[in-house]
């Protein structure tokens, strides 16, 4: 009951929040198409750039309840924000969850490995997983293109269906996509971290200790108290990808929302911008209120206090 | 990362064995996908492109250039030039078969004049007073004033009407994601990638060669000419000029010179001190060593007027302004200012300047960067400032706050340049005034014979050259790359496919 | 380990000299502009060689520094003292007052940082200073909550108690015995985070372009964008922006890790 209150409760402030942004925006949207000060004035009437925060906010609200989030002014003009934001934000979910399931496999699995060593492993992962994500797409894209053009032209290999990047959507681009948001901008080597630690901590536990005196298996054990810190490591990581998101659709032409907010935001498309905000605000929400109900049916400790 | 890249890569000779993309489409590149498929809201180059592939207007331009007839079959000029009678081509259909009729041309004058539309085009109709269909096949029109050349207005979109409710049209009609028209190709879809394919419409009045064309959005301009080399990509709408060598030199790309009707130019805000005197302009002008400028973002003409040189109202008596920085000075001692030692000073102010440039245009960067530079050696200290889309709306056309801007200016065959110049005009972001100018621009507009109106412009272009209101710099070369597949290939220099019907594709 | 914390200090003790360096000598990068040099290879003249404009690229890699060093101070500074406040007041308090600043931190953390850097890019104009300010906000949630946590831990220990039954006035007990003492490490960790983080964003933004630093004011971020993809140009002027990016935040992330083992000992 609780987690699902502070669920909306924290969905309309970040709606509230973002509202109260635009509140005070020196600029509209009606800058970038009218040239004519007439043509201007009806716009601004027309798109409701004349109303007050809270009449938006309301709107807002009232409205995205009905599962319509508004018109979008200047991205593409006229059109239902939902039916912009919904078929990209599937997509997008697409390389978030897969982005989430690499980092997350990778970094456990290799955290059981290296946690309590001395590893090379550990500072390898450190050194390649803190390349921006921007930097590491566009490298990696540039010597996929030039490395199978090469093979190309000397004939070793036909034309791919995927070739060139970024270009058309293919099975390739969303590996790449995946890969380079689940290792990019620390993402890799923060949760390989984040779970060596906790194996640590679980391993040095006293129950863990009586297992082994038993000479039972410990794997299991480990395995199951791991699943609350990586649960909410995980929901905590969503936030995160949402951002990085942004940057590997822009750089790899992905058609999804995170492009789409970009372009919203430099087209000034704030109808567009702040029905993307929303989702993704609720799919951060989202995230923590699934984290909390793993983290209560894992840990019987937790429930009792509730 | 090394190992990961490795691992992909074989993964994508894994995928290799998918096979090379179907081969029946021209696929083209555009920096931003069209917001918009409605010609009555057009504001980007990229659905400027769109509704001349899906779209035909009464008239339109030949190769040369000339109006020629398109939807219209025969036309007559009334006597006193306030009214013309249009009948259409018989037998043309929209491309859900719907005869076209005159009630569509009339509609789409109506729409775009229906302040309730909100048409972004209205500017195109405003001359015409009203429309009248005389039968389907006829349509009179009459106008505000006298027209001598009314068919070289009339190449607007004809919208269907049979599309619309009502004259007055909004953005979000289901128009947008269904458009309809009488052009070469019909729209089929919206693609999830953000891509558009057209297909040709076999009801068109010409027979059209290239089966499907695909807008496809690369929105990096570094990889635009990489996709060609790739031929992921078969046309190019504009060369960036430091990938031409590579696409020169490449035996599947050829490339397509064409002259647009655009220059550059950098303006001065002549209601701001010092730029109101024309000795402070003129010492400014003779500072920037403009083919320098040009070297670093391609080839060109550069320019003494407001004219591109192969115009006929260029004045090719009046030379280009040249770089003499002895004569700068001399004129900036002349207006007063005495060389200090933070550069040009005059009571106890030095001379600076703000350079204002457009942020998305490409070569801007460099050219402003330059000038800055050119500027700075001699003794005016230049500061630097790059605007987006809106902020540039807002503050250069709305409300002129610049000191010096670096931008360019586009035109069609007209070349009417009395929103530029002229005292009233719309487009005068500097506020020249000089009302000889105004009188030389009121009696070109308004002249019927083409001799006459090409010596008064000339003559335009000479005072103007001599007031400095702006420092003009060049017309670009522009080149569009195509696959060589594709053969019978002309270029409108500002739709680009207006031709795109006579194409053929291997 | 040592060895660790040493490479980071070094790091980004040169980004801070770098940095005092471009505030004190005032590289004039109007008149750097000098097309016959253009794409120079690096040279005893030109150490990193010359960008297409024939700008120098090493005093551009130094000069960036102006581009994030004083935002990112200025957004460390910030964000910590909103999230001491924060976080201490809640976390000593507790009760209303506590549910209420964590909910509106809470609130601020739904918004994903990056969605929100955008944001108040798009709506405020996109400066260096405006991207600090939101990059500080968006951070905020995470130190305030660490922050928080530790001070509520704290807030019943013996010594707390003690110190309270002493008449130690409680400002003092909770500025000195809690934050400085026992928050002092965590905060300085949270800023080098904040720090790196800022650099990551202002870089991918002015490396993106449309947001973020433009020309001429050189970020390591467009550095890149203007070189990459120039034909015959120099290679170092996009190599070397890019290591230095890699290199600071690898720093900045070396630094935290021995920074979080020394408060272990």
């Amino acid at each position: 009951m609780r987690p699902c209150v502070s669920f909306f409760a924290t969905l309309v402030g970040a709606i509230f929040l973002a509202q109260l942004l635009l509140w005070l925006a020196p600029g509209d949207a009606a800058d970038i198409v009218a040239n004519d000060p007439k043509l201007r004035e009806a716009l601004v009437q027309e798109w409701g750039l004349d109303q007050s925060p809270l009449q938006r906010t309301l709107i807002f609200l009232g409205h995205a309840i009905q599962g319509d989030l508004g018109t979008s002014l200047t991205y593409r003009p006229g059109a239902s924000v939902t039916g912009l934001v919904l078929p990209a934000s599937i997509r997008s979910l697409g390389l978030l969850l897969g982005a989430l399931l690499v980092s997350l496999v990778t970094g456990v699995g290799i955290a059981f490995h290296t946690a309590g060593r001395k590893s090379w492993l550990r500072r390898m992962i450190q050194i390649g997983s803190v390349v921006p994500v921007f930097l590491l797409a566009y490298a990696s894209m540039t010597l996929l293109n030039e490395w199978t053009f090469s093979l190309m032209q000397a004939e070793v290999i036909s034309r791919p269906g995927w070739f060139a990047l970024p270009d058309q959507d293919s099975f390739l681009k969303t590996c790449l996509a995946i890969l380079v948001l689940g290792v990019g901008s620390s993402a890799l080597t923060e949760i390989h971290v984040a779970s060596e630690q906790e194996l640590q901590r679980i391993r040095r536990s006293k129950f863990i200790d009586a297992a082994r005196a038993r000479g039972a298996n410990t794997t299991p054990h480990l395995f199951w108290n791991l699943l609350g810190p990586l649960t909410t490591l995980a929901s905590n990581r969503a936030a995160f990808f949402l951002g990085g998101l942004i940057i590997i659709e822009k750089v790899l032409h992905v058609n999804g929302v995170g492009a789409m907010l970009w372009q919203a935001c430099r087209l000034r498309d704030y109808p567009l911008a702040l029905g993307i905000t929303f989702v993704a605000a609720a799919l951060v929400c989202a995230a923590r209120l699934a984290g909390d109900i793993v983290r209560v049916t894992v840990d019987p400790r937790l429930r009792a206090q509730r | 990362m090394n190992n990961k890249t490795l691992h992909l890569f074989a993964l994508g000779i894994a995928l290799s064995l998918a096979g090379p993309a179907s081969g029946t489409a021209l696929r083209y590149a555009e920096d931003q996908a069209p917001g918009i498929i409605n010609p009555l809201f057009t504001t980007s180059m990229s659905e400027a492109r769109v509704n001349e592939l899906l779209f035909d207007g009464l008239f339109t331009d030949d190769r040369d250039l000339a109006s020629t007839p398109a939807l219209v079959d025969n036309w007559e000029l009334a006597e006193d030039k306030l009214s013309m009678t249009l009948s259409l081509k018989p037998d043309l259909y929209w491309q859900d078969g719907t005869p076209l009729s005159t009630k569509d041309v009339v509609f789409t004058i109506e729409a775009m004049k229906n302040p309730k539309t909100l048409s972004s085009e209205a500017g195109r109709v405003e001359w015409i007073k009203s429309a009248e269909a005389l039968s389907s096949q006829q349509l009179r029109l009459t106008f505000n004033q006298p027209e001598f050349q009314p068919q070289d207005k009339l190449f607007f979109k004809i919208v269907p009407s049979h599309a619309f409710d009502s004259t007055t049209v909004r953005r979000g009609d289901d128009f947008r994601t269904k458009p309809v028209g009488t052009g070469p190709y019909q729209f089929i879809s919206y693609n999830p990638d953000n891509s558009i394919t057209y297909r040709r419409n076999t009801d068109y009045r010409d027979s059209v060669g290239i089966p499907e064309l695909v807008m496809r959005e690369v929105n990096d301009k570094n990889y635009q000419a990489k996709l060609m080399l790739f031929e992921s990509m078969e046309a190019l709408i504009r060369v960036l000029p430091r990938d031409l060598a590579v696409l020169q030199n490449n035996r599947l790309v050829e490339l397509y010179p064409y002259q647009t009707n655009s220059w550059w130019y950098t303006g001065f805000n002549l209601t701001r001190a010092p730029f109101n005197e024309p000795k402070v302009r003129a010492a400014l002008a003779h500072m920037v060593d403009v083919e320098a400028l040009l070297a670093p973002v391609g080839t060109g003409a550069v320019l003494s007027g407001p004219f591109v040189k192969s115009s006929p109202y260029y004045n090719h008596d009046v030379a280009p302004v040249s770089a003499d920085p002895f004569l700068a000075g001399g004129y900036l001692e002349e207006a007063g200012f005495e060389q200090g030692p933070d550069g040009w000073q005059r009571d106890g102010e030095v001379l600076t300047l703000q350079l204002s440039a457009p942020k998305a245009v490409e070569d801007a960067q460099e050219i402003v960067l330059n000038l800055q530079a050119q500027l700075q050696q001699n003794g005016v200290s230049v500061t630097v400032e790059f605007l987006d889309e809106a902020e540039w709306k807002a503050r250069i056309w709305r409300n002129r706050d610049f000191d010096m801007l670096l931008s360019q200016w586009s035109f069609d065959r007209n070349e009417d340049v009395r929103d530029q110049f002229h005292s009233k005009g719309a487009r005068n972001f500097g506020s020249y005034t000089n009302e000889k100018v105004d009188d030389l621009l009121d009696r070109a507009r308004n002249s019927s014979d083409p001799y006459e109106k090409k010596m008064l412009l000339r003559e335009a272009h000479r005072v103007i050259h001599e007031d400095h209101p702006m420092i003009f710099l060049w017309t670009l070369d522009s080149y569009a790359a195509l696959n060589t597949k594709i053969s019978q290939v002309a270029i409108h220099p500002f739709y680009f496919f207006t031709y795109v019907s006579s194409w053929r594709m291997k | 380990m040592r060895r660790g914390v040493l490479l980071g200090g070094l790091l980004l003790s040169l980004v801070l000299l770098a940095w005092a360096v471009s505030l004190l000598v005032a590289y004039d990068a109007v008149s750097d502009v000098d097309i016959s040099r253009a794409s120079a290879l690096p040279s005893l003249g030109h150490l990193l060689g010359t960008d297409h404009l024939g700008r120098d690229v090493s005093w551009r890699l130094i000069t960036a520094t102006l581009s994030f060093v004083g935002p990112g101070l200025v957004a460390c500074i910030l964000a910590a003292l909103l999230s001491i406040c924060a976080g201490a007041l809640a976390g000593w308090y507790g009760g209303w007052i506590g549910e209420g600043f964590r909910y509106l931190f809470t609130v601020i953390s739904a918004i994903p940082r990056f969605v929100l850097v955008l944001l108040v890019c798009s709506i405020y104009g996109s400066t260096v200073w405006n991207i600090a300010l939101a990059s500080a906000l968006a951070y905020s949630p995470k130190m305030v909550e660490s922050i928080y946590n530790r001070i509520a831990y704290f807030r019943v220990a013996e010594f707390v108690l003690a110190a309270e039954a002493h008449g130690v006035h409680p400002r003092r007990i909770l500025s000195y015995h809690l934050v400085w003492v026992n928050c002092r490490y965590l905060i300085f960790r949270h800023m080098l985070t904040l720090f790196s983080y800022f650099l990551l964003v202002e870089t991918t933004l002015s490396f993106i372009g449309g947001f973020g630093v433009v020309e001429p004011q050189p970020s390591w971020g467009n550095m890149i964008a203007f070189e990459w993809g120039v034909r015959d140009g120099n290679p170092w002027a996009t190599f070397a922006p890019a290591i230095a990016i890699w290199a600071v935040i690898l720093g900045c992330a070396l630094l935290v890790e021995g920074i979080r083992e020394d408060e272990h000992a």
